[in-house]
């Protein structure tokens, strides 16, 4: 066990509390504002990741862990990484001719079915 | 002279490791400065990383390969999601102090701190289940379209997972109690074990909260 979980410092836990409520408001508050899908993504992820690294350094105490666990949590990482980049390839990786359907207008084509059973999935000339 | 003693006994050395304990359940081994249960959350932690991040993986994916998506304030409470979150972080706080007060060796503060992380994780399914009773009574499904397919197996899988969590707390917090008479530190060691995996769970919400319900 680390020197801190002998001696807990209560103190930090109520700061860090206090910290991710604020977080918590600024980010709904955040997504108010109409600054683009791709801004408004990148800001919501960045909360979303200060508030986790909180969570995670201090309510699990990674700041202060052994060797082993950070190890552990590369390899963790990296599957994780490698896993990410594997799915978004995928989206490149459609049958010969197919595309994927851009336009709202093109769903017209087929009026059989309702518009949301289209969503993401690539269409077949 | 052992060499001697191992070829006239050879079964010895059996009969001495029935009688040992497990090593390191209480105190960290030397090499790694880690017990047991330590290093096996952590694992479990590792594993869970890869489950959640296989569906934000294809999260990701449909998302960008839809040509319609609905912004998430639109089709889901957004105050409910929010106190949601409260109540999540709020629990957080509730484990990690149930831990302190074993340190501080004050039994009466954990059961207080450890009833009070159990109440605001049924809080949480309460309002989950809400959540989800409106979208059934408005027929709305997983079925119902590529988002809400998603938005039902990313929060469904959370909520077992809290589930999983309320059931190991109220576990500690009756009969598991029992081991601070006969083993206090392995019970401390217990409790920040469950709070790391708590503290997992409030963690991944954390994700889900602006993805689902704000982006």
């Amino acid at each position: 066990m680390s020197e801190e979980t002998h001696h807990p410092n209560v103190k930090i836990y109520y700061y860090v509390f206090a910290t991710l409520l604020t977080l918590t408001v600024v980010t709904v508050l955040a997504s108010f504002i109409n600054v683009g899908i791709a801004l408004g993504v990148a800001i919501a992820l960045f909360i979303a990741v200060i508030k986790s690294s909180l969570v995670a350094s201090f309510f699990m105490h990674l700041i202060s862990e052994k060797k082993l666990i950070y190890y552990t949590l590369m390899m963790a990482g990296a599957f994780l990484l490698g896993m990410f980049v594997l799915f978004i390839f995928s989206y490149y990786n459609l049958p010969q001719g197919a595309e994927y359907i851009k336009e709202p207008a093109q769903q017209t084509q087929q009026h059989h079915e309702p518009a949301q059973k289209h969503t993401g999935e690539p269409h077949v000339p | 002279m052992n060499r001697l003693q191992e070829l006239l006994n050879p079964q010895a050395h059996l009969k001495e490791s029935t009688n040992m304990d497990m090593p390191y359940i209480v105190h960290p081994r030397e090499d790694t400065g880690l017990f047991n249960a330590k290093l096996g959350i952590w694992l479990f932690l590792a594993s869970e990383v890869m489950l959640f991040g296989a569906l934000f993986s294809s999260y990701i994916l449909m998302r960008i390969g839809a040509f319609q998506w609905p912004q998430g304030s639109d089709v889901l409470n957004v105050p409910l999601g929010a106190l949601n979150t409260v109540i999540l972080i709020s629990s957080s706080v509730s484990m990690v102090l149930s831990w302190v007060s074993l340190k501080e060796k004050n039994l009466g503060k954990f059961r207080l701190c450890l009833a009070v992380t159990i109440l605001l994780a049924l809080g949480f399914m309460v309002v989950k289940a809400f959540e989800y009773s409106a979208k059934f009574s408005h027929h709305i499904f997983p079925e119902t379209s590529t988002y809400f397919a998603i938005y039902f197996t990313l929060t469904g899988l959370h909520a077992f997972h809290v589930m999983g969590g309320v059931v190991v707390n109220t576990y500690f917090l009756f009969p598991g109690t029992k081991m601070w008479q006969t083993d206090p530190e392995r019970f401390t060691n217990r409790i920040e074990v469950a709070g790391v995996y708590w503290h997992f769970v409030d963690l991944v919400w954390i994700f889900l909260f602006p993805i689902l319900y704000l982006l």
